[in-house]
């Protein structure tokens, strides 16, 4: 699938994806995250950061920090005095990378299709600079934008029941021969 | 509507309602996912008031720095059963209260998902109760929407952008509703390689932060700079190699569109490392 995104049919087409029937093979939107995962490992590989980084790993299960939360405050204190300013940089930077292509991916989606609005959800829907840009440049763009609650942002079965509402509604049951379908699409 | 609002934030619900019927109005379904990591069991009334919302995280692949898929399977069997247990005390309901019960039937790990699947089958079956198989991404749709869609502009017949981010998925899908109330979906962007909750776990890992290490980089992101380090994602090819091969500068002049590409972002390897 790499590099799939400029193959020249796209081109021939700039409007396919407005007027394709669906289904139809459009990579506009589509996006990656593999290279910058290897961009941070290149990084690290050549900063000769591994030796920090054990050290690091080390201090953090001594003092007994490896399954703290850092939404306690101690704990965030206390792992922070362990960190030097080129990891922390780095952290800063792989961060501000993501979530600015997922924002100006998003808005160039919400755009091309006229949408009347956004809705963001997920576990990565819980991170506080996503969510800072992508209502910023929803504000800019006068699109009303929706997260849902940080519980509600993760994994959890009220999700589950509400998305059943109108399934309800429309008596779409399922079978009793009902299996998991762990490749299963939407759209 | 409002008074309802308070209820979306909770998890528990400290003082069970009674259960009579005549005190619980309106329709109950008892939703439950196992697709990864989270067991997780909620009544929810009308498809958007939350009665209750039970959610056992699985601590065991923290040894491991990711989700270990047998190990989640067996999880999930010892937690479904006092997890919907605890869902219907603190919502304050008996199984006879509920008109369905819904679960998740994918995507996600086999054998987790088959965990939530074969208890929501006896459970339907047991309390003579439909059964509705659910996806997980329109469930976190539905996350969102079950808070907004009483909003004016939710209510407007024109297409929601939604995006759905998470270790295991990143979708872009156009949300319509159909005539019947029903929602249509339309899958107009995906990740063609890794999830982005999945660089953010494998680079948390590669930096030796707790797991999670999703949370941990957010938390410790705002004490950096972020222009430190600079993953820019179209400028390598040319400092790289000159741009003097064809197929580059095609790549380059379609970089001019709203593309961003695997090839353009392993190039960000490349540039951090020069």
């Amino acid at each position: 699938m790499k590099g799939t995104g400029f193959s020249p049919s796209i081109h021939a087409h700039p409007e396919a994806g407005a007027l394709a029937p669906e289904g139809i093979f459009d990579t506009r939107f589509d996006l990656s995250f593999s290279g910058i995962k290897t961009a941070v490992r290149r990084y690290v590989e050549l900063h000769n950061m591994h030796p920090t980084i054990e050290a690091r790993a080390a201090a953090l299960r001594a003092a007994n920090l490896i399954h703290a939360k850092p939404s306690n405050p101690e704990a965030l204190a206390a792992a922070l005095t362990l960190f030097d300013t080129e990891t922390l940089n780095l952290i800063a930077s792989f961060q501000a990378a993501v979530t600015q292509t997922l924002t100006r991916k998003t808005l160039a989606a919400a755009k091309h299709f006229g949408a009347r609005g956004l809705l963001v959800s997920g576990g990565v829907a819980a991170n506080s600079e996503l969510r800072r840009r992508l209502s910023a440049e929803a504000a800019r763009h006068h699109l009303p934008i929706a997260f849902p609650t940080i519980a509600l942002s993760t994994d959890n079965a009220a999700m589950i029941a509400a998305a059943a509402w109108p399934k309800f509604l429309a008596r779409q049951f399922a079978p009793d021969t009902l299996e998991p379908t762990p490749q299963l699409r939407l759209g | 509507m409002l008074a309802l609002q308070s209820r979306h934030t909770l998890v528990p619900v400290s003082s069970p309602l009674p259960s009579t019927i005549d005190l619980v109005p309106g329709t109950l379904i008892l939703g439950i996912e196992s697709s990864c990591d989270e067991t997780s069991a909620a009544v929810v009334r009308d498809g958007h008031e939350v009665l209750s919302n039970v959610v056992a995280s699985q601590l065991i692949h923290s040894n491991y720095g990711g989700v270990v898929p047998e190990l989640a399977s067996r999880e999930h069997l010892r937690a479904i059963v006092p997890v919907v247990r605890e869902a219907m005390q603190r919502a304050g309901v008996t199984y006879s209260d509920l008109a369905a019960v819904a679960v998740t039937e994918g995507p996600g790990l086999a054998g987790a998902l088959l965990v939530g699947i074969s208890f929501a089958k006896a459970l339907a079956f047991g309390a003579d109760l439909p059964l509705i198989a659910v996806n997980h991404l329109e469930g976190h749709i539905h996350a969102v929407l079950m808070q907004t869609s009483s909003e004016p502009w939710a209510l407007d017949p024109g297409p929601l952008l939604a995006l759905v981010v998470s270790g295991g998925h990143t979708h872009l899908y156009l949300a319509t509703r159909t005539p019947r109330q029903t929602w249509h979906y339309r899958n107009v962007g995906k990740t063609l390689d890794d999830a982005a909750g999945e660089a953010f776990d494998k680079v948390a890992k590669l930096l030796g932060l707790p797991y999670p290490g999703g949370p941990w980089i957010d938390a410790l992101a705002p004490h950096g700079d972020p222009k430190a380090v600079p993953f820019t994602f179209a400028q390598i090819k040319t400092k790289a190699t000159g741009n003097t091969a064809p197929k580059l500068r095609r790549e380059l002049a379609a970089l001019k569109d709203p593309i961003l590409n695997s090839a353009a972002l392993n190039s960000a390897a490349l540039n951090s490392a020069a």
